[in-house]
């Protein structure tokens, strides 16, 4: 017990540390400077926010379009999750990596295709949606169906059919069997994807900022105006404790939830046996729904041809823009493969706390998930004015990867937690029992049951890292610039010319994470295929 | 039992792939990446050898002229680049104890009061200063001590001029023009709480009156059917008629040197312009240089703002960042002597009455025109 106790504190340490300083003092450090200027409390800045009507609208409008947005993914989500999983008709691995994609796309990317497709001269511009809370609505949908589907899908495709079987022999009508038997077994990553999806819809910034338009405003671009544009640091401060509280409270529903759902189950992995018919209907609508996700695209590709590859040169020529655009993609590359393994390490670790409720779970839950519930420019002035003691950190090569695996490291945790609680306690015992070392339990019971999530979870956070902007805006060495800040800088340029380029690049960028997401469908159903050969 | 053996196996050995690729990638990034990419272990400078420029992301360094510069002095010039003008200077506020940098580059005349109020630059004598064209000068006279005004562009109205001749119509010719009903939806500018332009358009519409007319002005322009996007970008490239993208509105708020710009875009295609610029009520903006108080390398980052006064690095600036130089008799090259406009009276408005100003427009117009 005292070993247990022991080996679980080491990795809470470490991480408690390690968040403290990156996370949680910068976060301090912005939040004072605003609220606490030359040591005496403002208070001022905290109830005029509260009594501001303009302030109050903002607050409405953002909860409102996040949680529309949420209650629409994982609606969408569910049956496509389950249909991927439990039906498994002909190419569903294909729709299954045309659904993350557009998760590791940066917005700057997403945000050209939309407009390009909504907005002027677009070929649904009649529908009128741009500037529209239907847009950020289906944008934030297109963004994080990919989530929904892989976190509850991992899980789904672990669960035991014949449990149904059994449900359904014993009299069960279907509602009832799935009232009784699936959602309590899938229920924990249903709000585990939820509560994800709604902590990006909540801080989300270029979706709103680029497809919003005047009129929507959220917290977070509201954060960023008077952070940058009006540096007043006192109502951005409150605005972030605000932020922050509502996140908090969410954060303490859904941790309750989950806790209180961890079921045991056996692992089973079995294709449904579904009529043919059924199954092509299923067929039918997961690839109508593909070619509805590759649309954007598909954009993006045909403005990256559009002049016969001449974006694709202009990406090496380094006299045009006074850089090489294509450099950015090592520079990615490298930054995200570090970041991979920074985020897997600490979204294992945290994993084994959360997933097993050790002492001080509960805290190291939030605070894992606390990177992606601030604000990006909250975090991004907070490194700024927070990392330059003991040590100037901000130039450091290992920041930009640290800062991409903080974003990350929420979503391996949340990927891994449901696989890691469905482990039944006694396997664990059974081995101990024999003679297993605490290590070799945790290797050869844990680490194994893990190995498929754990693919998903690194592929997620290569790809969270490849698109990571917000943060890394703020650090990035920018004469290197990675890949999004790279197409954002040539969006932003003047000149049909760069506005080619950046298509091109994106398509670069496309390519890579499709790669990606192909890598780890294939090692994932790898590993489940033979562990259902095997059973 | 055995099976479950081997099937584990192969599990952890699916997932080692996974692992030592990623391990892969990270250390042959480190390795091949280190001279190339300073994400690899970065290497402290010898004092005064190296200078960093803090300047906007939109900035495109001329081609090959810090080279000059580095060639000159031994000194290498690192540029730093982050957001636009204003977070620019807004983060040299909020960095002050430690600066990110050497020298800040790209703050504008509307946002120079924040950094001027909270001291983040260090007093310099500038060399410099009697190279400013007397007209640049005299404007900032009590400035110069601590900034210097590099370059400047015209924000002016800008017009799709095949657009208006196949429609049979006139261009506009002031602002004023663009409340006419013929011109009703036929325009688009740049948010000023999100770009640079827009800020400049809007100060253009309130004028050296300061009244409150400017209100009417945009209640008007809102009802003619004004469309307003984020950033020049979207604007000039996307719902243009005259820019990259497919759009439908021939009138733009953009740049006296649009039209000269019009033509090198072009990459050869275009011999002269196919938009022309306003030349009324445009405004002046100027962008400043400056060494940063607490910086690393204080005396490279003078010469280094010298240098960018220098004609090299003056004449290297329209054709790369489409503005104006201010030092004077500097050439411009042909293009712009051909194509750019010029505006008769560029508005220019005291930089303290922009900075007392600027937040309380922004709040103003977005409640006008959000709500």
């Amino acid at each position: 017990m005292a070993v247990r106790r022991w080996a679980s504190s080491i990795p809470n340490l470490i991480l408690t540390v390690g968040l403290g300083y990156f996370v949680v003092w910068p976060l301090v450090a912005i939040i004072g400077r605003g609220l606490l200027p030359h040591s005496h409390l403002r208070l001022a800045a905290v109830t005029d926010v509260f009594t501001d009507a303009r302030v109050r609208s903002v607050f409405g409008f953002t909860l409102w379009q996040s949680l529309l947005s949420t209650v629409v993914a994982v609606a969408l989500g569910l049956p496509i999750a389950y249909g991927l999983e439990r039906v498994r008709p002909r190419g569903a691995g294909v729709v299954r990596v045309l659904l993350t994609i557009p998760f590791a796309l940066p917005t700057v990317v997403v945000g050209a295709a939309f407009i390009a497709e909504f907005g002027a001269g677009g070929p649904l511009r009649s529908w009128q949606w741009l500037h529209t809370t239907t847009i950020i609505v289906v944008a934030h949908v297109y963004f994080n169906l990919g989530v929904v589907v892989r976190v509850v899908g991992t899980r789904w495709r672990e669960f035991d059919e014949q449990l149904i079987d059994a449900a359904r022999m014993l009299g069960a009508n279907r509602v009832r069997t799935f009232a009784s038997v699936t959602w309590p077994a899938i229920a924990g990553s249903v709000v585990n994807a939820a509560a994800i999806v709604w902590l990006f819809c909540l801080t989300s910034f270029g979706v709103i900022t680029t497809l919003g338009g005047l009129t929507k405003t959220t917290i977070e671009t509201e954060i960023f105006r008077l952070t940058t544009q009006e540096l007043a640091l006192d109502r951005a401060a409150a605005l972030v404790v605000v932020q922050l509280l509502t996140v908090g409270i969410v954060a303490v529903v859904c941790a309750r939830f989950v806790g209180s759902r961890a079921v045991a189950g056996e692992h089973a992995a079995r294709s449904l046996v579904a009529s043919r018919r059924s199954r092509r209907a299923w067929s039918v609508s997961l690839w109508s729904l593909a070619a509805v996700m590759v649309l954007p695209m598909l954009i993006v590709v045909q403005r990256a041809f559009e002049t016969g590859g001449g974006g694709f040169a202009a990406l090496r020529d380094s006299s045009r823009f006074g850089w090489r655009p294509i450099d950015s993609v090592a520079t990615s590359l490298q930054s995200a493969a570090w970041a991979t393994l920074f985020s897997l390490a600490m979204g294992t670790m945290a994993a084994f706390i959360v997933g097993r409720r050790a002492p001080g779970w509960r805290a190291l839950n939030a605070l894992t998930t606390l990177p992606i519930a601030v604000s990006a420019v909250t975090l991004g002035f907070g490194f700024l004015i927070a990392l330059d003691r003991p040590f100037d950190l901000r130039d450091r090569w290992f920041l930009v990867p640290l800062a991409q695996a903080f974003v990350a490291a929420p979503i391996v945790l949340r990927l891994l937690v449901p696989t890691m609680q469905s482990i039944a306690p006694q396997l664990r015992e059974v081995a101990a029992l024999l003679g297993a070392s605490p290590v070799r339990v945790t290797t050869s019971i844990d680490i194994a049951i893990l190995l498929p999530a754990l693919a998903t979870a690194a592929a997620f956070a290569m790809a969270i890292s490849l698109g990571e902007f917000g943060a890394t805006s703020f650090i990035a060495r920018q004469n290197q610039p990675t890949m999004p800040l790279a197409i954002a800088r040539l969006l932003g340029r003047p000149g049909i010319g760069s506005q080619h380029a950046a298509f091109a690049l994106s398509f670069v960028m496309i390519a890579i994470i499709g790669a990606l997401a192909i890598f780890a469908g294939t090692v994932q159903s790898a590993a489940s295929r033979r562990r259902g050969m095997f059973r | 039992m055995n099976r479950v053996g081997v099937s584990r196996a192969r599990q952890l050995r699916a997932a080692a792939v996974v692992l030592t690729a990623s391990a892969i990638a990270a250390s042959c990034g480190s390795s091949s990446g280190a001279k190339l990419h300073p994400l690899g272990p970065t290497v402290k400078p010898k004092p005064e050898t190296s200078v960093t420029l803090l300047t906007y992301s939109a900035f495109t360094p001329p081609k090959g002229v810090f080279a000059l510069f580095t060639r000159d002095t031994g000194i290498r010039v690192d540029v730093l680049q982050q957001g636009d003008g204003g977070s620019l200077i807004n983060q040299a506020v909020l960095t002050r104890d430690h600066p990110q940098g050497d020298v800040l580059y790209g703050v504008d005349n509307t946002f120079l009061s924040v950094g001027l109020d909270s001291n983040v630059f260090a007093p310099t004598a500038f060399r410099s200063i009697d190279a400013l064209a007397p007209a640049h000068r005299d404007l900032f006279a009590e400035v110069l001590k601590s900034v210097m005004p590099i370059d400047y562009g015209d924000v002016c109205l800008n017009y799709d001029i095949a657009w208006f001749s196949k429609h049979k119509l006139a261009p506009p010719a002031s602002r004023q023009d663009l409340l006419l009903p013929k011109y009703k939806g036929l325009t688009v500018v740049e948010n000023p709480a999100t770009s640079s332009t827009g800020l400049a358009f809007l100060i253009a519409t309130i004028g050296t009156q300061q009244d409150q007319g400017w209100k009417d002005y945009w209640r008007s322009l809102k009802a003619n059917g004004v469309q307003v996007v984020d950033d020049w970008t979207t604007a000039y490239e996307t719902e243009f008629t005259g820019g990259g993208g497919k759009g439908t509105r021939p009138i733009v708020v953009s740049y006296a040197s649009s039209p000269p710009a019009d033509v090198v875009f072009s990459e050869g295609k275009k011999t002269k312009p196919s938009i022309a610029a306003v030349t009324n009520d445009c405004f002046r903006q100027y962008e400043f240089a400056g060494v940063l108080k607490g910086a690393k390398h204080p005396t490279a980052a003078a010469r280094l703002v010298e240098f960018m006064m220098s004609a090299p690095f003056q004449a290297a600036l329209p054709l790369s960042n489409y503005v104006f130089p201010t030092r004077a008799r500097t050439a411009l090259p042909l293009i712009f002597r051909q194509f750019a406009a010029v505006p008769e009276h560029p508005l220019t408005i005291d930089y303290v009455v922009l900075g007392r100003h600027r937040s309380n427009w922004i709040r103003d117009w977005t409640s006008l025109m959000g709500g």
